[in-house]
């Protein structure tokens, strides 16, 4: 199809290719700039405006930053107070029993997992289908996956019961010949987890390069030195934008199976148990809609939050909220389908112990919960995302994907805490309330995820601008007909003997 | 500069990847075998050696044998003694716990006596001080007869034996006018709860022999319980748990058929093939429909004694299974399971003695055991002491007993109230205003091992103990089997603290007072006065242990937990049946019977008994089997009750009766009827050591007085109640973490 | 193996104590007990049959740790603190194991019991500790093994001897004390064990055999009928 539609559109403007002002909105549609080709004057003062805004909200330290690292950081250190009190006195001081083992702190951790997902996997695959209205925005997702993964990973060590021998975990050569135990889909978790930090350090870190480099010729003293070393000694060579653009392609494209397998993996963790409401075989596509689900929603939160915070507005625009609403109208759809493909499933099945814990959430101890995530999670979205004026919408927007993030969090906890509550033996059914240190720990990840991002906006450009940059160039570049841009719009032109 | 990157090289960079991270997933699985060696220890090394010494258990009267692991002067484990008659190495829970006794950290350390009066701490004393001031206070009561009191709960017949020498002027017998105590005193509600008085006088009766019945379940195929609980506390659990095995594993194609009556289902009840839920206190009545229908379809024994028909004769038994509100077909049918049985066995149980009817219940049953032959076969009679120098072995007293040495205490009578054992401010209803009458006793001793809510609050005096894994002994085991036997009690650890043996103390006491009293009691020490009464048995023929040596005789008396005949008691001749037993009008409940009344039924808890086993904490985390409560109280109340109360588990509800009221969480239970409630005893310590005190409630509060017609026995199931909701509730402690209605797959 | 007759089991928690007193088990307390973190590592479980007035049925199941041929609860502890042993054990590794709790989850008995505090012995009851058991530390998973320290005893005594075990000659604390002997061991691959005998009985089940863990608990189904 689209070859046909090129090879038509080969010929130039034929009477069969679309009307100008239809390419024009079709192309607006694709995230395609419609205005006029910028001139090399007017995208020399586009840069200049864009690294001032960028680069100066770095360096502006104002009062409401201090108070607010001082508030974050006081929650962050109340949470690691609690985690100390923890360590002293047992891991008792949580609400854990028999037969509840896992509470709010696995149920964080596969939130936090999942947060981490649509940095990367939203960035990457945007990348890959060369989306052009990603540019804006592919650093403050990048960012999103580290700081969630930095997050994450930390859970499985608070909810250990002797944290301090969590390196027993790392396969690392001792006098004992002792190796962890492959087989223990833990283990995976703990490979898939530094996998995919690794890759999305690196994936956030190579198109860091030339910011980090700009930020060097901008600043003074010890900064300078950090920069200076930081950039790699990026001198904007020919060839070291080759090496760059190389490099990011093969990593956009390493990084989706990673980031795809990292949540299936984490699945597992429940998936491969003999748990009634884990053991499933549609456990690892529905976390991973899951996870990309509310990653879409964190990140539409934390997009909102930083244009107004840093006064990004011309560049993270409402288009891209329009847009990414568009995204998570459709992931909530699918996210729907998978929920009550398992739910359907289990309550035909009839198994007893099923059906009780489907009481449990439908019109037991747990109902509050899980009506509210089907409220929030689907009711939601899917009755008002489907309007552009709630897309294009800020407030409604902010509060859509922040209720969207907590019904996920719910469905979370309803999956790994509240399963355990119903098994074979009647006898041993239970239930669970979180100790205080598990609320305070929770409440502390979120308060250093916001913590690290205004830590981040701080050192590091918020936005890609050599990305946008290279954009608007693409742009003026596509008009004059030097590249084709692939969508999934007909091309207008061709350069002739590209291929 | 944007080259093309195809979809088809994408799945084979993303297949190539997958490939690699499945394959790092493989190998290093060996790895558990090399973590094989540190898991087990390295074969040669062992911890150390285990010494066994046999003893016998004192955690309730019943008197099994136990062997105690003990290594490096620790001991570590209690086990039951294989040889021994009663237990045949089996124990019960309670029996496991005798450890937390031993190593309490609540025990008293050495003798203490107040500072000044009753409300003042205690202050540490030496042993001479205490025999001083002892021996003086019984020698200037010894002027009064009848100045010394004796209470316990439960007393090793040692010194029982001995206790009764020294109160009675060594003289045997009852009660000289001349003498300064009175003979021992020995009750509380669990022997109460027993009923073994009730059991005791129905063989008096029917074999003119006050001795308890033993009932052979092993060689029984047809168990008919009227609210015994066999398999908690009664009389002797593990016997009954033993040979209850032996029943139902019979032989290859039978399993024994089970029937309980009782109103409320118990621990046992639930193992009964059939469970009749007949009004509480009408227990007995079954067994008066089944025995007519025995009758008239001519399925009684033909050797039975003719005298017994008459019983049965002006029962009607479709109208009395209809007023019992049970199935007259399915006793029909019943009845026909007993007479065509080859051993039928039924047994009166302690829980038809909490009924003013008791004494005619009781018979009732005997009567049905004596219509289907069980007399010549599993209702038999226990061995006695096997020599009578070694008696008199412990008697419950009958609660006329308690009342009157109560009455003598109330009057001033009393000068000095040893408490040997148990905790009677506690154990006793308090309706029998035995903390008020204990102000008037101007010197009250507790020898208990334990701050128990008497030694707390009413003891003058507090001469620790040592516990019974810490001193000497013997004791006949009551009920016993049909092999003689005295069991011998020895230390298996040095004692722990700085506690001495009662026997040792009435000892030093009597030789202090001189006269008939020093006469009774010749012996220097515990040691000599056992070594002096068992050697009675030395050469007696046909037992476990003969020797001609008596040191020998004693020492492997001990070595062995005790001594046993070998030759079995001969089986009851024929009763003596009196011409007409009269089972007496319907029970009365005291209280009335107004609407929102509920009769209470109180039974001993199958870990705490009536409360001796509260400081043992594993007593208290083991859970109850029933409600799988744990370290609390309950009410057991039914649920449609409870939904008529609008009270759920868990919630707070006063319980009051005419004498007074407890506040406890409700459980609903479903083995229990509309029309009454049900509380465990054990708990509502106001002292009693860390885990004990102030944990729960005591129903003994609520208990009134009512007399069981025809005897002096208290009818502890009389009380009606009242519930009231306080509007609070608490997470009751469950070992269920839910109903539990959902049978597993399988079970 | 064991065999638990269900028909014997007459409820009187004698093996529970047992099982305090032998595997130094620490007592939780009414708080701890009441959220659900009793140490028990043998429970009698009581389920309703029937709960409508006077028509109350129920029945007890000890349950014990099944030791599982084929465990859950071994693959997917990270650090192999959950091993098979040669005898067919499920061995807990205390000090191997680092409390992700993954193996009680996966538990189908639900017979794991994990230290959310550090067991308490109140001086001077720690003098009743048993010296072949391990006092086990907070933050770890706990069970049944089957007395393995009596399994050792006994073969060791046995080497010493110089002869074979005899069938009957261990025995773990539950079944020792179980007035009514509801609880038999032995080795189940000698077919003239006692329990091998018993474990052919036409009662015969294990617990959730669907699940194909292959415990070697056997239980005897509790009849319900006359001389069934």
């Amino acid at each position: 199809m689209a070859d046909d539609a090129r090879s038509g559109a080969r010929g130039g403007h034929d009477p069969g290719s679309p009307s100008p002002e239809e390419t024009a909105r079709r192309l607006e549609a694709a995230g395609v700039r419609t205005t006029p080709a910028a001139t090399e004057a007017e995208l020399a003062r586009l840069d200049r405006a864009l690294d001032d805004q960028v680069f100066r909200s770095m360096s502006a330290i104002s009062l409401r930053f201090v108070l607010v690292v001082l508030f974050l950081g006081g929650v962050v250190t109340l949470g690691a107070f609690a985690f100390g009190w923890q360590i002293y006195r047992g891991i008792g001081v949580t609400g854990l029993n028999r037969p509840v083992f896992w509470g709010f702190y696995i149920t964080s951790f596969v939130f936090w997992i999942g947060i981490s997902h649509s940095g990367t996997l939203v960035s990457a695959i945007l990348r890959v289908l060369k989306v052009e209205w990603r540019r804006p925005l592919t650093r403050a997702a990048e960012a999103m996956t580290v700081f969630a993964l930095m997050i994450g990973g930390l859970f499985p060590i608070i909810h250990l019961g002797r944290n301090w021998r969590f390196y027993w975990m790392i396969p690392i050569p001792n006098d004992r010949g002792l190796w962890p135990n492959f087989r223990s889909a833990l283990m995976w978790d703990l490979l898939a987890i530094l996998t995919y930090i690794t890759a999305s350090s690196l994936f956030l870190y190579f198109p860091l390069v030339p910011d980090l480099a700009a930020a060097r010729d901008r600043s003074r003293g010890i900064r300078h030195k950090v920069y200076a070393v930081l950039s790699l000694g990026w001198r904007g060579t020919q060839q070291q934008w080759h090496r760059l653009h190389l490099g990011m392609r093969i990593f956009t494209v390493i990084v989706i199976p990673i980031a795809v397998s990292v949540h299936s993996i984490v699945s597992w963790d429940f998936g491969m148990t003999l748990v009634e409401g884990w053991r499933s075989t549609i456990f690892a596509p529905y976390f991973v809609i899951g996870a990309i689900y509310s990653g879409v929603a964190a990140l539409i939160s934390v997009l909102i939050v930083l244009r107004k915070a840093t006064h990004l507005e011309d560049y993270l625009t409402v288009r891209h909220i329009d847009r990414m609403g568009k995204v998570l109208l459709a992931v909530a759809v699918i996210w729907f389908y998978f929920f009550w493909s398992g739910y359907l499933t289990d309550w035909y099945g009839g198994n007893a112990v099923a059906r009780a814990l489907q009481d449990l959430h439908t019109v037991g101890a747990m109902a509050p919960l899980f009506w509210a995530m089907i409220v929030v999670n689907m009711a939601v979205p899917f009755l008002f995302l489907w309007w552009r004026r709630v897309r294009t919408n800020m407030a409604a927007m902010l509060a859509i994907s922040l209720l969207v993030n907590v019904g996920m969090w719910i469905e979370r906890f309803l999956i790994v805490v509240t399963s355990p509550m119903r098994n074979s033996l009647s006898f041993d059914w239970g239930g669970y309330r979180p100790g205080w240190p598990e609320i305070a720990i929770v409440s502390a990840t979120f308060a250093a995820f916001a913590l690290l991002y205004v830590i981040f906006s701080k050192l590091l450009p918020l936005i890609s601008t050599w990305e946008v940059k290279e954009g608007w160039r693409i742009d003026r570049w596509q008009r004059e007909g030097v590249v084709e841009l692939e969508t999934d719009v007909p091309t207008l032109s061709e350069p002739g003997g590209a291929r | 500069m944007f080259t093309e990157f195809t979809r088809r090289e994408f799945f084979k960079k993303a297949g190539i990847l997958g490939t690699a991270l499945a394959l790092s997933g493989c190998g290093g699985n060996r790895a558990e075998e090399r973590l094989v060696p540190f898991l087990k220890a390295p074969e040669e090394q062992v911890a150390g050696v285990f010494t066994n010494y046999a003893s016998l258990c004192r955690q309730c009267p019943a008197g099994c044998g136990i062997l105690v692991k003990t290594m490096g002067g620790r001991a570590h484990k209690i086990e039951g003694n294989p040889r021994h008659p009663l237990n045949q190495g089996k124990l019960c829970a309670r029996g496991q716990a005798g450890l937390q006794a031993l190593y309490n950290p609540d025990r008293l350390t050495g003798p203490q006596a107040r500072v000044g009066g009753r409300d003042s701490a205690f202050g540490s004393i030496t042993w001479d001080e205490a025999v001083v001031r002892l021996t003086g206070a019984v020698k200037e009561a010894q002027a009064t007869p009848g100045g010394v009191g004796v209470l316990a709960g439960q007393l090793p017949d040692h010194l029982y034996r001995l206790a009764s020498l020294m109160m009675l002027n060594g003289q045997g017998g009852d009660r000289p006018s001349s003498a300064m105590g009175r003979p021992p005193v020995v009750w509380n509600l669990l022997r109460a709860c027993d009923g073994g008085n009730l059991l005791a006088d129905a063989m008096n009766d029917l074999y003119g022999q006050r001795r308890l019945p033993f009932f052979d379940i092993g060689g029984s195929d047809v168990l008919l319980s009227f609210a015994a609980n066999l398999f908690e506390t009664w009389l002797s659990p593990v016997y009954f748990g033993r040979t209850y095995g032996e029943m139902r594993r019979g032989s290859e194609t039978s399993r024994g058929y089970f029937v309980h009556v009782e109103s409320r289902l118990s621990t046992t009840g639930v193992n009964a093939d059939e469970w009749y839920a007949a009004p509480p206190g009408r227990e007995a009545e079954v067994a008066l429909v089944l025995g007519k229908v025995i009758l008239t379809e001519q399925l009684a024994s033909p050797d039975r004694p003719r005298a017994v028909d008459a019983y049965f004769a002006d029962v009607d038994p479709r109208r009395l299974a209809g007023d019992l509100g049970l199935s007259f077909e399915s006793l029909v049918s019943l009845a026909r399971t007993i007479g065509g049985a080859e051993a039928a066995l039924a047994i009166p149980g302690g829980g038809l003695g909490g009924s003013t009817n008791a004494r005619a219940a009781v018979r009732a049953v005997m009567a049905l055991n004596l219509l289907v032959g069980a007399d010549q076969g599993g209702l038999r009679v226990s061995t006695g002491v096997p020599d009578p120098v070694l008696g008199p072995t412990e008697r419950v007293s009958s609660f006329e007993e308690v009342q009157s040495l109560v009455e003598a205490m109330r009057g001033g009578e009393v000068q000095v109230l040893l408490v040997l054992d148990g905790d009677p401010l506690h154990d006793l209803p308090a309706a029998l205003g035995f903390e008020a009458a204990a102000a008037k006793v101007p010197l009250i001793v507790d020898f208990s091992s334990f701050p128990t809510d008497t030694g707390e609050v009413l003891a003058d005096l507090r001469l620790p103990s040592p516990t019974y894994l810490e001193t000497w002994g013997y004791q006949v085991p009551q009920p016993g089997t049909s092999l003689a036997t005295l069991g011998a009690q020895q230390p298996v650890v040095r004692q722990l603290h700085d506690t001495r043996s009662p026997v040792d103390l009435l000892l030093a006491v009597a030789k202090g007072l001189g006269g008939a009293v020093a006469a009774a009691l010749p012996w220097e020490n515990e040691v000599s006065y056992l070594k002096d009464s068992v050697s009675v048995l030395a050469t007696r023929g046909g037992a476990s242990i003969v020797s001609a040596d008596p040191e020998a005789f004693h020492a492997r008396w001990q070595q062995f937990g005790g001594w046993w005949s070998t030759i079995e008691e001969p089986r009851l001749g024929p009763p003596s049946v009196p011409a007409r037993l009269e089972l007496g009008p319907p029970p009365e409940n005291t209280g009335g019977s107004a609407s929102g009344r509920y009769l209470l039924r109180v039974y001993p808890s199958l870990l705490l008994a009536e409360g001796r086993h509260a400081n043992l904490p594993w007593m208290q985390e083991v859970a109850d089997t029933m409600t799988t409560v744990m370290w609390d109280s309950w009410v057991e109340v039914n649920p449609k009750a409870a939904a008529d109360l609008g009270v759920r588990t868990g919630d707070i509800v006063k319980v009051s009766s005419n004498v007074g009221s407890v506040e406890a969480p409700v459980y609903v239970y479903p083995g229990i009827g509309p029309d009454m409630v049900a509380m465990p005893l054990g708990q509502g310590h106001r002292a009693y050591g860390r885990y004990a005190a102030e944990r729960g409630a005591d129903p003994a509060a609520l208990l009134e007085m009512a007399a069981v017609a025809g005897t002096g026995e208290l009818a502890w199931s009389a009380t009606q109640v009242s519930l009231e909701k306080t509007g609070r509730s608490k997470r009751l402690a469950r070992l269920e973490r839910s109903a539990a209605e959902e049978i597993p797959e399988g079970l | 193996m064991l065999v638990v007759d269900l028909n014997l089991c007459t409820g009187c928690q004698a093996c529970v104590a047992a099982c305090f007193a032998e595997n130094n088990i620490g007592v939780a307390g009414e708080d701890q007990v009441a959220m659900g973190r009793g140490r028990h590592w043998i429970k009698v479980e009581r389920y309703w049959r029937s709960t409508e007035y006077p028509d109350v049925r129920a029945v007890y199941l000890p349950l014990p740790c099944q030791q599982c041929g084929n465990a859950p609860c071994e693959p997917v502890c990270p650090v192999f603190a959950s091993v098979h042993s040669k005898d067919g054990l499920n061995s807990q590794v205390y000090n191997r194991c680092i409390g992700t709790r993954y193996c009680a989850q996966n538990c189908p008995y639900k017979v794991r019991v994990f230290n959310y505090f550090a067991p308490r012995f109140d001086p001077p009851l720690e003098q009743q500790l048993n010296p072949d058991v391990t006092v086990r530390s907070v933050g770890i998973m706990e069970k049944c093994t089957f007395c393995v320290q009596r399994i050792r005893r006994a073969r060791e005594e046995a080497k010493v001897e110089g002869r074979e075990l005899v069938d009957g000659e261990i025995v773990p604390a539950c079944a020792q004390t179980c007035p009514p002997g509801a609880i038999v061991f032995g080795d189940g691959e000698d077919p003239r064990s006692q329990v091998a005998r018993l474990a052919r009985s036409e009662r015969g089940f294990r617990l959730f055999e669907s699940l194909n863990t292959k415990p070697p608990v056997v239980y005897l189904k509790k009849g319900d009928t006359k001389n069934g």
